[in-house]
């Protein structure tokens, strides 16, 4: 794969998401050449207009049509050709929820599903856009991984692994600017938790684009107020690294999990039904409370949903003080 | 027989009050006619059992060639779609499950396509080049596994285990279980998308198979279809061929009362695709039909309108919604048999009325 002309990925810079997944497609086109890209007339904002413009005999355009999107992938599977689907995560698995399940997981179809525009981040679009359940729905359909990259290099890894992954694969991204976190040769280990930053006195579990915001949060706790906090960033939500979490369970007694995404299904409620299983804690889960988001700009209204970074660390500043707790 | 069957372990005699008095030598009569009646219940018992025995044991039908004439392959596909007929009964019978109807209203388009038109080869189910078989209306498989195991893509007793824990014959086709099985389904109004994509993707990889999507009318009601329609119509998909099986029942009404369909050529005109239309239960009708389908995909999609009557063949399941997802118990199945037996000697498919003796040439399957 020709990697010379790559976008360099430096620690602390932001890029979006939805551009490098755009970008590592092109890529992998050149290693793939039975990748094909399907698009719901989507493809200039979730970047696969890339794709399109690199391989026009491999992308295929089908209008807005999640579902037909979805079958007509399926078939393509059936003659090797290696469809990766990608769409807004609120369409691609919820309008054409049945289709992935029935049409591409049972049959265990080698299509690969990108969720863009996952979570709150939409571009000012509210509501209707706002994918805050998607992951709970993929992690209930039988044998689908579910993968949530934390910045932009561990987003290029995750698509390259999704490709070598037999079979369908969940891959959710996002829209806005994330920061660099990782080096830009760190790999993606499938179904692996992370250790991004450690620490005794606190543990928070993330994911996604939260993990960068955790990491900072666990800056901030040890500098302002000597809370040593640990950050597990699980790249993988299904199948979870029940390992990691159990271990975590053992070493704080309590869980801080952190997710853009519903706390119904999500990451917090993996973990929670991993700890109760194996390890008994507290899980505290720091997630959009069944609710329908707003619209309004990305990081007004994290802080509207209590997900800012200064509110992380709150929330680990009432673990570590043991507040909220049922005695 | 259904009488002696319907009849036994009720007395025999209708009407008889059970406290009536009655003198000695009457009570004897009536005794020696029940063991009769229960002697002849057991009789056809057996003989059924005999005759099922033999349709979950039979060996492969092989394919019609054209090297026939148009009378003589027609004749050979009326007898193999009876054949289907006895099959699909016995198989939802024995189950105590399956979709009959739908099932029945297919067996003359599925007949046509596994043993006349796909180019298949049942010893070779995976072959590169074959052509492609979807059933969008997956509910159906008693006709699907029927026609692939006279087909020879598996052992008839196979058909035993159909709906059971542990088969390969699932309630809706499963193509990593069922040998023969192109595509998995299920959940209606997804067929045609996945047709397309193997349409496409087969053409983008430089083979020349067709693939044919077999349609329910319920299922038009799902919107999915008319999104699949707009693309293949749109681009136009080529080597795609939607076969509709209109039997105008869905599962609980007729499909005019649930959601009409018409004007359905229409629609599918607006759309971009030909369209032919057959009597489906005829294969006289529905075999140069689906053929000039076949030659038509080279242009681009074709959908045949193939009017059909949902529980065809039998008189009781006919036209009604009552048997669509619904099994014949043993009495029930030997009245179908009794009607498929009538049509048999008459000549006919069991789809009776449709088929003109004439057409038929050579004599039909009279014995």
């Amino acid at each position: 794969m020709s990697t010379a002309n790559r976008r360099r990925l430096s620690i602390g810079e932001a890029f979006a998401p939805r551009l490098i997944f755009g970008e590592t497609l092109v890529e992998l086109g050149e290693a793939y050449p039975r990748l094909v890209v399907l698009d719901a007339d989507v493809g200039a904002s979730t970047q696969t207009a890339l794709f399109r413009d690199a391989y026009p005999n491999r992308f295929y355009q089908i209008g807005i049509a999640e579902a037909n999107m979805v079958g007509i992938a399926a078939g393509l599977s059936t003659q090797g050709w290696i469809p990766f689907v990608s769409t807004f995560a609120i369409f691609l698995t919820k309008r054409a929820g049945d289709q992935v399940r029935n049409t591409i997981a049972y049959p265990r179809a080698n299509v690969k599903l990108n969720g863009a525009y996952g979570g709150l981040p939409t571009g000012r679009a509210g509501a209707s856009h706002s994918s805050i359940e998607d992951i709970a729905v993929m992690r209930a359909v039988p044998h689908m991984p579910v993968i949530v990259p934390a910045d932009p290099v561990e987003t290029r890894a995750a698509v390259e692994a999704v490709m070598r992954i037999p079979g369908p694969v969940y891959l959710r991204t996002v829209r806005c600017p994330v920061p660099v976190i990782f080096g830009e040769h760190e790999p993606f280990e499938f179904g692996k938790a992370k250790l991004i930053h450690d620490g005794d006195d606190a543990v928070i579990i993330s994911t996604g684009m939260m993990t960068p915001k955790a990491l900072q949060a666990a800056g901030k706790l040890g500098k302002q107020y000597g809370i040593r906090t640990a950050v597990i960033h699980m790249g993988t939500v299904k199948p979870l690294d029940i390992e990691a979490v159990i271990a975590a369970s053992e070493r704080y007694g309590h869980i801080l999990t952190v997710e853009n995404h519903s706390v119904i299904g999500g990451l917090g409620d993996a973990v929670a039904a991993a700890v109760s299983e194996h390890a008994p804690c507290r899980v505290t889960k720091l997630g959009f409370q069944d609710v329908f988001l707003e619209s309004g700009d990305d990081e007004a209204l994290f802080s509207r949903y209590g997900m800012n970074v200064d509110q992380i660390v709150e929330r680990v500043r009432e673990i570590a003080q043991g507040k909220g707790r049922r005695e | 027989m259904m009488d002696s069957l319907a009849n036994s372990g009720k007395g025999g005699v209708q009407g008889a009050p059970p406290d009536a008095e009655k003198p000695l030598g009457a009570e004897k009569a009536l005794d020696a006619e029940k063991a009769l009646d229960a002697e002849k219940a057991l009789d056809a018992e057996k003989a059924l059992d005999a005759r099922l025995d033999a349709i979950f044991s039979r060996g492969p039908l092989p394919a019609v060639t054209s090297k026939l004439s148009l009378e003589q392959r027609i004749e050979q596909l009326e007898r193999i779609a009876l054949e289907l007929r006895y099959t699909i009964l016995a198989v939802t019978e024995a189950a105590g499950a399956g979709h009959t109807g739908g099932s029945l209203s297919m067996a003359e388009l599925i007949t046509v396509l596994y043993f006349y038109l796909l180019n298949v080869d049942p010893a070779d189910p995976a072959k590169v080049d074959r052509d492609r078989f979807i059933l969008s209306k997956g509910h159906t498989t008693p006709g699907y596994y029927s026609a692939l195991a006279l087909r020879g893509y598996f052992a008839a007793d196979v058909l035993r285990t159909f709906d059971q824990i542990g088969s390969p014959l699932q309630a809706h086709p499963d193509m990593h279980k069922c040998p023969g099985v192109d595509y998995s389904t299920g959940s209606l109004g997804q067929g045609l998308s996945i047709g397309i994509g193997m349409a496409m993707g087969g053409a983008a990889a430089g083979r020349n198979f067709r693939t044919v999507v077999l349609l329910g009318d319920g299922e038009l009601q799902e919107g999915q279809v008319w999104e699949a329609a707009m693309y293949a119509g749109n681009r136009p998909v080529r080597r795609l061929i939607a076969i509709l099986d209109y039997n105008k029942v869905q599962l609980a009404a007729a499909t005019a009362e649930t959601l009409n369909l018409e004007p359905l050529a229409d629609k599918w005109k607006a759309f971009n695709w030909q369209v032919l239309e057959c009597q489906g239960n005829d294969i006289s009708s529905c075999l140069p039909v689906m053929e000039q389908a076949f030659a038509l995909a080279e242009n681009g999609p074709v959908i045949v309108a193939a009017h059909t009557v949902k529980g065809k063949g039998v008189s009781f399941m006919e036209n009604t919604h009552i048997w669509h997802g619904k099994a014949p118990d043993r009495r029930e199945l030997l009245a179908a048999f009794a009607e498929l037996d009538a049509a048999k000697k008459s000549g006919r498919s069991g789809a009776g009325i449709m088929v003109e003796d004439q057409v038929r040439g050579i004599g039909g399957t009279s014995q």
